[in-house]
Formats: structure tokens, sequence, C-alpha cells
């Protein structure tokens, strides 16, 4: 039982890549090692699963070559040295620049600095001055800010006050909401006699259009019939005059020669 | 014309890319009718992503055409061509990976060497309706599950599981032994059934998903 399947030999098997003897010691194996072939089963399943992702179908384009030169319009490329050239370029390119600005980068028992163009030294304020400066706009700023704080305070206490009084004074109050019904009561009767005005308006002029509708409509049925009667009279009197004719012809006819043709 | 076309698919495939290597521009046009959906596909599925798909695959091309005279046994024509297109493939990837860690990219997992911005960029398309217009649901998350695993076993993958290449071949496209692409295909394969049982994808729960 030395006979062992490794990772290596357990993939040849399960791309069918071994030769007969070796895939029936392997199948043997499998039939001896329960979790060797879960474990088989398990990438089989893997592999099904896998083959799920289909192929995409799109159009192969066409080469063409212009004396071994490219081809399907890409653009040429640098090749490695194009990030070496890039940091080149990108030096001289500083360089460059601080030739034309003058720049300046020094350094001294003060510190550092950079200039462009003419260095200009400023000694600046004494740590002293710059601390009296800052202490002169930190108490103009409290003084400012203070002065704020109070204002607020005084226009706050007078809006409360107001509030207060406008509270006490319940009287005035409900006036105003009765002042305040009675003005919704009158809109609305207002509205709805306006609008009750409207549909009967609307109401009458549907009426009258209607009315003169059917009279437009009554008239043009009569100037119809009239014409149709019109006709059968005209029809009537040719009639008349059609057999009158055929009546004279045949009494003639009669009175005449049998031989004779009308 | 009719007869030279007929002709050239007469021709054996190894006929055909000796006459690409002399210069014959039909001939290659030939060849690259026959590899180059193949081509894509393999790009695809390394990268998820359908322009970069075309676009590598493109490039894939035109590095054959100028390194065809170089290729000694017209037999390596296909390990040779899936060697170039994984080139090109693994150079995108460090590159975005590169552009990624530039942006400095919180919600990236820079943590993780092998799920570069490659990845999480695929990650990302999976939600993107318009990119991936055809897929199915499932075809979708096995899109995303292949872009998690590391590349080396990537490569290995989609050359055994789609390309249907012999482990020698692999090898050959790999500059590397036979036994380092079946440890790849076994880890590749594990790390994907392990993946698979996360999402609660098996074969019983796939028909449901269909």
């Amino acid at each position: 039982m030395s006979y062992k399947v490794d990772e290596n030999k357990l993939m040849a098997y399960l791309y069918d890549e071994l030769p007969a003897d070796e895939r029936s010691r392997v199948e043997q194996y499998l039939e001896d090692n329960p979790s060797a072939r879960k474990e088989l089963d398990e990438l089989k399943e893997a592999r099904f699963l896998m083959s799920k992702v289909s192929d995409r179908e799109i159009e192969v384009p066409r080469f063409t070559f212009d004396q071994a030169e490219v081809v399907v319009g890409s653009s040429p490329t640098l090749g490695w040295w194009r990030y070496p050239l890039g940091v080149a370029a990108s030096i001289a390119v500083i360089f460059f620049v601080g030739y034309l600005t003058s720049f300046k980068l020094s350094a001294d028992n003060d510190g550092w600095g950079i200039a462009f163009g003419e260095t200009v030294t400023n000694d600046g304020y004494s740590q002293d001055q710059v601390e009296m400066l800052i202490t002169q706009a930190l108490a103009a700023n409290n003084e400012m800010i203070s002065q704020q704080i109070k204002d607020a305070e005084s226009a706050l206490t007078q809006q409360v006050s107001s509030i207060d009084m406008a509270k006490l004074d319940e009287a005035l109050l409900n006036e105003y909401m009765t002042r305040l019904r009675d003005f919704n009561k009158q809109t609305l009767a207002q509205m709805l006699e306006t609008s009750d005005q409207n549909q009967r308006d609307y109401t009458n002029r549907a009426l009258q259009d209607l009315a003169i509708y059917l009279d437009i409509q009554r008239q043009n049925d009569l100037e119809v019939i009239q014409t149709q009667f019109e006709s059968f009279e005209n029809d009537a009197e040719i009639n008349q005059l059609q057999t009158n004719q055929i009546l004279t012809n045949l009494i003639s006819s009669v009175g005449e020669q049998p031989n004779n043709q009308y | 014309m009719q007869a030279e076309t007929i002709a050239i698919d007469m021709l054996s495939a190894d006929q055909l890319i000796l006459s690409a290597q002399r210069g014959d521009e039909k001939a290659f046009n030939q060849l690259v009718n026959h590899w180059y959906l193949r081509i894509y596909n393999y790009v695809f599925k390394y990268c998820a992503d359908e322009e970069k798909a075309s676009d590598l695959s493109q490039k894939t091309f035109i590095a054959v055409f100028k390194n065809l005279k170089k290729l000694k046994d017209a037999k390596s024509f296909k390990p040779w061509v899936y060697r170039i297109a994984t080139n090109f493939c693994h150079e995108e990837a460090r590159r975005v990976a590169r552009s990624k860690v530039v942006t400095m990219d919180p919600t990236g997992s820079e943590d993780d060497e092998t799920r570069t911005g490659f990845e999480s960029e695929a990650k990302e398309r999976m939600f993107n309706p318009e990119k991936t217009f055809q897929q199915t649901e499932l075809e979708k998350i096995l899109f995303s599950l292949l872009q998690q695993i590391p590349e080396d076993q990537r490569s290995v993958i989609l050359m055994k599981e789609y390309e249907g290449f012999k482990f020698h071949e692999i090898a050959e496209a790999l500059n590397t032994s036979e036994n380092t692409v079946k440890t790849r295909l076994y880890r590749g394969l594990k790390a994907l059934k392990k993946m698979l049982e996360e999402q609660n994808i098996t074969k019983e729960t796939i028909h449901y998903e269909l």
C-alpha cells in the first residue's frame, strides 16, 4: 500500500493524460481511498461549473502590412526605455524651468529658503513682537465677540417680552381668530356663489347653443326634403312629357299606313 | 482568385505558418482567422473586459507578425502565441495595478498581492449591465471568480479548461515544468471550488440560476 497519488498525478488523471497502466493504478487507489475520491469529485464539479462560461463571438479583424510595419491602426510604442526616457525628460524640464525663473535654493543658520529671481532677505519680526501682535489681535477679537453677544442678548430679551405680551392678550387672539373665521366663511360663500353663477351661465350657454344647433339642423332637413320634392316634381313632369310624346307617336303611327316606321 | 483561396485552405497548418514566415500576407490572415477568436476568448476570460480583450488580442497578433520569423519550429506555434498573449495580459494587469496604487484607492485591496486593481475593476464591472450584456448571472459570477485567482493559476486553468492544451504545451507556453503546471492547476481548481461553495453554486443550484 505504498502507492500514493499526489496532486500532480491526480491532475493528470482528472484530465485523462495518464498512460493506461498508471490510470488503472490511480483508479484502484481511489477505490481504496474515499477521501481522495471525494476530492476528485469536488474538482470535477468545479470543472463542470466552470464549463458554463461560454465563448464570445466577435468579428475577426483583418491585418494589413506596409513593409512589415504595423497594422490595424495601432500607435507605435516606445518600448522598454519609455520610462527612463520619461524620467530624463521630466528632469530636463525641471532644470529648464528652474533656469528660466532663476530658481534658487539656499540654506544658512536661520533656516532654508526658496526663491525665484532676486533673493530678498527679510529678517521679519522678533518673537516678542509676534507675541505682542497676537495678544493685541486676541484682545480686539475678544472685545468684538463680547459686544456681539451683548447685542444678541438685548435683541433676544426684547423678543421674549413681546411674545409674553401677546400671550397675555388672549382676548385679542380670540378676536383675531373670530375675524379670521368670519373672513374664511365669507370667502367660501363668495366662492360657492361665483362657482354656482358660472355653472348656471355655462348651462344656459350650452342650452342656447343646443337650441341653435337643433334649429339649423331642422332647417337643413327641411331644405333637403324640399329639394327632394322638387326633384320628384321634375321627374314627374319629365315622365308626363315622355308619356305624351310616346302617345302622340303611337297615335300618329296607328293613323298612318302600317309599313310606315315611326 | 477562388482557386487560390481554396489552395490556401488546403495547406496544412504548418505550411500556413511557413508561408506567413516568408511574409505572405494572405497566409498570415488565414492564421489570424484560425486563431483570433481563441486568443480573444482566452484574453477576455483573463481580464473580463471586452475592450481590453480586443486591444490585447490585436497587440498579440501584431507581435506574432513581427516575431514570426524567429519561431524555429512551426509545431510550437500554439504555445508560442498563447505565451505572447499571456505576457500582454500580465503586463496589462501590472499596469492597472500600478495605476491603482497611485490613486491610493481606499477601497482597493492592496493587502492581498494577487487581488490587484485589475480584479477589483472586474468586480465593479460585474454590476455594470451595459458591459455585461448577453451574460447570464452565473457567467458573471464565474467570470469574477476567475479574476480572483492568482494570475499564474488563472492562465493554466484557462489554457487547460477552455483552450484544450496538453500539460506539456502549457509548460512550453509558460516556460516552466509540467509538474509546476499541474500544481498550479490543482491549486487554482481548489480555490475555485472553495469560492463556488462560498457563493453557494453547486451542480444542484445552478439549474435554478439558469
